[in-house]
């Protein structure tokens, strides 16, 4: 997953984040709707909406006949109950590249790679048992002193990027980006597993001995039209309108 | 639509919408000419004299030389609120009804802020526990009259003001201009900032509640401190219970370090270290409601005691719970260039020094993270400023002068008590704010001026002055209840037997029959009585060295003959002579046993005197100043060059 994400937003590196952003959207909006499209029963669907609809006109021409209103209301509440029905196949199959795809995007766009400005913390927790110091930063610098917590074998320190990057030897570690926009940034590490990997692209493979390492970076967000949106925010709706224009254009009925 | 004609439009979406999103947070231009004030608080005319003279303020020095520089008239009393709006409105305080930091309520005798309040909502609906508001309610900018800038939008003259005092909340938007409040601003527990320390330490631990809280908290062997920091109140519950939020303080005292961990975040601090601003989230009715904050913690000590500092809890310019910008959106927009900035009114956190929270060192590093935030916000607005008119405003000088003019004044009873390394504190934030002048310098062309201003000057606070206690020590007060003296709000007092009473910093007061809520003096007493209180006060001797602590006595009748004033003004206004000021006990109405006593603050600077006595500074491009100019012709001279 991390190789193919990385070939799409390959072209917008070095532009503003939000190109690539809007890219993968209109990707996952089109191809989300085209799935629906093949997974859900097209024609149940189109029947059942004009069913709702001639339901809801029915409840409007007979609105002096309070028991007809009630009887075609329930109708329409029963059909609702349908339509989630239908809904739910396709969603089920939805959700297995959605939730792909959210990793990815938290990934690359949910954090902002370590700077040289503020600083960040990093808690490095160990298997068994603490080493007694840790090694001097390759690229990055330490502004605190490393505090232990001996009863959770956990180290922690704040620090401070180097062009995005924060990398040490002893234990080997690595967090931020290096690679521009659109590029994994690493905010963490776990013993690893395929699992883990396709869930949690953030995090990279504990090094020997170092059970989990736990980086709090400074969350994203991304100026749309005058407002600030999280790039949750952002996907949802680029990849909402995509998936609607989608709708249209290849007839689907949802 | 064709579906290749919709693949086309589509392609285009994205740009259009990038495109909107760059359009926004622009300042558009109207006229050529550009006038640049910059308001720094406390410059005092005779340092910035000393300083230029010694070389330390090299570009104020020239920038004297392309202009002029002048003494410029103060507001009376020279207190920043009042000599501020003086300069906003370009007219005294009967105009604007600012007097002092602190009015009253005659018929409660409630002192409150003089410069915003908050006011509830008109009507809730209760349900259950809940309150929810249905109408009204809001805070409220007390300060009226007209500013002067009002003329230079309806001209469409762009004007920006960047931490603007006694502007909170600021204009409406429609005003068209850019504001961001400055002096006056609380912190989101709507007081003017309020610090928490977090401490085992029992020694710091007091019921004194001036400027903060001290939190005692607990190690349970686990090497976790478990902190509640208090937000603001929670308006939508009966009996408003104060929202709050956990942090865990995990300590290593081997390391001398602590990491806090709050909700989503984190930070290693070794001792003397400062956190980055860290994001405070309350949540009223379980997130439907959330006020955001942001606060600095400050590691003082980490063994053998922990001492943790944090800031007030300072509105978030990017979520702001209250308005502190006009548009909404210019406070946010400014933090995400400059970064995130202090936005309460008073940011040095001077009541931490005087409680001995801080000492010297801790105090001078948060003021240089106060000073090097206003100049990013500096930066800033200077990169964007096109034309018209752009204010910015400096408070450190200020607030940094009122706690070490005793570093430079050989009479102060602390000056023997300061380290020899502070002696030149004050003269390096001159020769900082040299800098500030010089960058703004580097904008000066044909078409712009520069006006450095300060609303007042300083001067030494070496003796306290209990106006209270000399006024029952005179026969003008009563007092009932002795055991109560030192007990704010006239607890002592026997109001049958008070002809006048002083509240605040330079305030004095009658004790009006049918005004105050236990008023004796009738109104054809009250002229003599005044007389007799302006005489009785301006021969008083401070029996230790002899001087008269009350230069002038004034008569706000006197002052502006024939104008009504409004209910909250004082009658009176003390005057101080240069090296007294009220005591602090007098600003909240106690009434100490001494009349006068050594002012053993680090507070030793002042400026509540005499108005005479500590005039501002005026140091300008602008040609044909008038002579004996003050801050309340500040206005016009702006408008003149902006629009001439």
């Amino acid at each position: 997953m991390n190789a193919l994400f990385d070939v799409l937003l390959y072209p917008f590196r070095t532009l503003d984040p939000l190109w690539g952003m809007m890219w993968i959207s209109a990707l996952t909006g089109v191809i989300m709707i085209l799935i629906f499209k093949r997974t859900s029963n097209q024609h149940a669907i189109s029947e059942l909406r004009r069913k709702m609809g001639s339901r809801a006109l029915g409840m409007l021409l007979y609105l002096e006949s309070p028991a007809t209103v009630l009887k075609l209301a329930g109708g329409l509440i029963a059909d609702n109950f349908i339509y989630l029905w239908h809904l739910l196949r396709p969603m089920l199959v939805i959700a297995v590249p959605f939730v792909l795809v959210a990793a990815q995007l938290d990934a690359r766009y949910g954090y902002l790679p370590p700077g040289e400005g503020r600083p960040h913390t990093a808690v490095i927790r160990w298997e068994s048992s603490l080493p007694s110091a840790l090694g001097d930063p390759v690229s990055g610098e330490l502004v605190s002193p490393v505090l232990t917590v001996a009863d959770s074998l956990e180290k922690s320190f704040s620090f401070t990027g180097e062009n995005g990057l924060f990398t040490m030897d002893d234990p080997a570690f690595k967090t931020g980006s290096s690679g521009g926009a659109g590029s994994v940034v690493v905010r963490g590490a776990e013993p690893g597993g395929i699992f883990a990997s396709i869930l949690r692209p953030w995090n990279a493979v504990s090094p020997p001995g170092v059970r989990s390492v736990k980086v709090y970076l400074t969350p994203a967000d991304y100026g749309v039209l005058g407002g600030r949106w999280s790039w949750f925010a952002v996907f949802l709706v680029f990849s909402s309108l995509w998936a609607i224009a989608g709708a249209v254009v290849f007839k689907v009925k949802v | 639509m064709k579906r290749r004609e919709f693949l086309k439009k589509a392609a285009l979406a994205p740009g259009a919408l990038a495109a909107l999103s760059l359009g926004c947070g622009r300042e558009r231009t109207a006229s050529g000419k550009r006038v640049i004030v910059l308001g720094v608080d406390g410059m005092d005319p005779g340092l910035l004299e000393s300083f230029t003279s010694r070389g330390l303020m090299p570009n104020t020095a020239r920038l004297m030389e392309m202009g002029g520089f002048r003494r410029l008239g103060t507001s009376n009393p020279p207190q920043s609120p009042v000599a501020w709006s003086n300069f906003i409105t370009g007219a005294p305080p009967p105009v604007h009804g600012i007097f002092d930091f602190v009015h009253r309520n005659p018929e409660t005798m409630i002192p409150f802020l003089s410069t915003s309040e908050v006011t509830p909502p008109d009507s809730t609906l209760d349900i259950g526990s809940l309150r929810l508001p249905m109408s009204g309610g809001g805070v409220k900018l007390l300060r009226r009259g007209t500013p002067f800038w009002n003329g230079l939008l309806d001209r469409g003259i762009p004007v920006t003001m960047v931490k603007l005092p006694v502007d909170f909340p600021p204009p409406p938007e429609n005003t068209r201009g850019l504001f961001l409040s400055g002096l006056g601003t609380p912190d989101v527990r709507g007081s003017q900032g309020s610090f928490t320390f977090f401490t085992d330490d029992p020694r710091s631990i007091t019921d004194d509640t001036g400027g903060g809280v001290v939190i005692p908290v607990r190690d349970y062997g686990d090497g976790c401190y478990k902190c509640r920091v208090d937000g603001p109140a929670n308006s939508l519950l009966a009996d408003s219970p104060t929202m709050s939020v956990e942090v865990r303080a995990w300590i290593d005292r081997d390391s001398r370090a602590v990491r806090i961990d709050m909700d989503g975040d984190s930070i290693v601090l070794g001792e003397g270290q400062w956190s980055p601003w860290m994001r405070f989230s309350f949540s009223a009715l379980a997130g439907f409601s959330t006020v955001h904050a942001i606060g600095r913690f400050y590691l003082k000590e980490a063994s053998p005691k922990l001492k943790l500092y944090l800031t007030p809890l300072n509105i978030d310019p990017e979520n702001p719970a209250l308005p502190i910008s006009s548009p909404d959106w210019y406070a946010g927009d400014l933090a995400r260039e400059a970064g995130l900035y202090y936005t309460q009114g008073f940011p040095e956190d001077t009541k931490a020094l005087s409680r001995g929270i801080f000492n010297d060192d801790d105090y001078l590093s948060q003021a240089e993270i106060v000073f090097d935030e206003r100049m990013s916000l500096f930066h800033t607005a200077l990169s964007r400023y096109r034309e018209g008119l752009l204010f910015f405003y400096f408070t450190s000088l200020d607030l940094n002068v009122h706690m070490f003019f005793r570093s430079m004044d050989p009479a102060s009873p602390l000056y023997g008590q300061v380290e020899p390394r502070f002696r030149g504190v004050i003269a390096d934030l001159y020769s900082r704010m040299d800098i500030a002048v010089g960058e703004a310098m580097e904008l000066l062309d044909s078409r712009t001026e520069l006006i450095l201003l300060s609303d007042h000057g300083f001067a030494p606070f070496r003796r306290s002055f209990n106006l209270n206690s000399f006024l029952a020590a005179e026969g003008f007060a009563s007092i009932a209840h002795p055991y109560q003296r030192n007990s704010d709000m006239f607890a002592c007092l026997d109001w049958a037997g008070t002809g006048a009473y002083g509240l605040g910093l330079n305030g004095l007061y009658v004790n009006l029959a049918g005004r105050e809520k236990d008023g004796v003096v009738s109104a054809s007493d009250r002229s003599g009585l005044m007389v007799h209180l302006k005489r009785s006060l301006e021969s008083a001797v401070d029996p230790l060295t002899g001087e008269r602590p009350v230069k002038n006595l004034y008569i706000l009748e006197d002052l502006y003959p024939g104008v009504e004033m409004p209910p909250w003004a004082p009658d009176m206004l003390v005057g101080y002579s240069r090296g007294y000021r009220a005591s602090w006990e007098t600003t909240l109405g106690a009434f100490p046993e001494e009349v006068i006593t050594d002012n053993m603050d680090p507070w030793s600077g002042t400026h509540c005197i005499s108005p005479d006595e500590c005039p501002g500074s005026l140091v300008t491009t602008v040609q044909d100043v008038p002579e004996g100019i003050t801050l309340t012709d500040m206005g016009a001279l702006i408008t003149r060059e902006l629009t001439s």
